[in-house]
């Protein structure tokens, strides 16, 4: 009998974990990567200790969001490894620690096999895992859901049509898996009405577009969206309670 | 280290394994050579893992055995096979992939063609098997 041996280390490297934060979106340029960075700065800087993985293995940019030089960090290692720390109570692991900033091209079971073995050897420190997702339904997304039942996925929409088309999609999978959704947010929305009829849900938080915002400044990141992520940081501080 | 934590995954799967009622008689690691885990390391490692899983919760196994597999690649745009002493692997790439084999295909590509759309076919990390 041949076993993957990583299953049981990944669940015990994810047990510490309070609440998975799969943050999703049904198609690229949503600003998904934004949201995810932005939410991670601001729970890391009300003092919940935070992690972010960057689960988009082919076209990684979390870092560059955060403000992390991938050509000077790396994960250090200590039985196992132990993730980038980006500033007090924040975290970041990801591939491009590893292909530095380089093209990773992998079909679909090597990429299952790339987040087993990120998983397995990566020792958290936080309560919080945000988790940047490649866009749509990816195998990446649908393992760490596998792997990490109970998280709560923040799904990140457009308010254009097509958006919405493909959000709707999303949700109707995640609701027939019986995954948790933590809440929609429309980013780069003017208007939410639009949102709110084709979904039938309100979203917790409306974030207009930003063009002040600029890659790898935390600050104005934090600036920029502690008015407008209070619905999220709410609903994550309630599944912490 | 690294190989500490491969250990505790093969540790903590053969574990999970006794405690869930299965006889485990032997246990075999492979370990491929993409990875390049240090065996020495690792058979240390894992031989202080289990026997405090004999002493601490009294599960035990016969034995394990490591053995190696060499790496082999499949192109996937001009269906070429090759080993890893085609590429020799540079110093400074090395430890990227010993922590993440999928890394490969960042650095190295298809040594016929030049495509970075290969497989992995043989030797890529750690597996377990057990009798
Ligand atoms: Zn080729």
């Amino acid at each position: 009998m041949e076993l993957d041996f990583r299953a049981p280390l990944i669940r015990e490297r994810l047990s510490s974990i309070k609440l998975v934060v799969p943050v999703a979106s049904p198609k690229g340029g949503v600003g998904k990567t934004t949201i995810a960075s932005a939410l991670s700065v601001l729970l890391a800087r009300s003092g919940v200790k935070t992690g972010v993985l960057d689960l988009d293995f082919t076209n990684p940019t979390t870092h560059i969001m955060l403000g992390v030089d991938t050509a000077s960090a790396m994960p250090e290692e200590e039985k196992g490894v132990l993730p980038v720390r980006v500033e007090e109570n924040l975290e970041l692991m990801g591939l491009a620690f590893y292909t530095r900033d380089r093209p990773l091209p992998l079909r679909g079971h090597s990429v299952v096999d790339a987040l087993r073995e990120v998983l397995a050897i990566t020792r958290w420190s936080s309560t919080v895992l945000v988790v940047d997702s490649p866009p749509g339904l990816s195998d990446a997304l649908l393992e760490m859901l596998r792997l990490a039942r109970g998280s709560r996925v923040l799904v990140v929409s457009a308010c254009d049509k097509l958006s919405l088309v493909s959000t709707k999609r999303i949700l109707e999978f995640l609701e027939h898996e019986g995954v948790a959704v933590l809440g929609v947010v429309a980013n780069m929305c003017k208007d939410c009405r639009g949102l709110e009829e084709a979904l039938g849900v309100k979203p917790l938080d409306c974030v207009p577009r930003f063009e002040q915002l600029r890659e790898g400044d935390r600050d104005r990141l934090a600036e920029l969206f502690s008015g407008t992520l209070a619905g999220v940081l709410g609903r994550v501080r309630e599944a912490l309670d | 280290m690294h190989e500490w934590a491969l250990a505790e995954a093969v540790a903590r799967t053969v574990e999970e394994l006794v405690l869930s009622g299965r006889d485990v008689k032997h246990v075999e690691v492979v370990l491929g050579e993409l990875q390049a885990v240090d065996e020495e390391v690792f058979r240390v490692a894992l031989e202080e893992l289990l026997s405090s899983l004999r002493a601490e919760k009294g599960v035990s196994v016969g034995g394990f055995t490591i053995t190696r597999e060499k790496a082999l690649f499949k192109c996937n745009v001009c269906g070429h096979t090759w080993s890893l002493d085609e590429w020799g692997v540079a110093e400074e790439f090395r430890e990227a992939i010993h922590f993440v084999p999928e890394a490969v295909h960042s650095y190295y590509s298809c040594p016929k063609c030049g495509s970075r759309d290969f497989e992995i076919v043989k030797g890529r990390g750690v597996q377990v098997r057990v009798r």
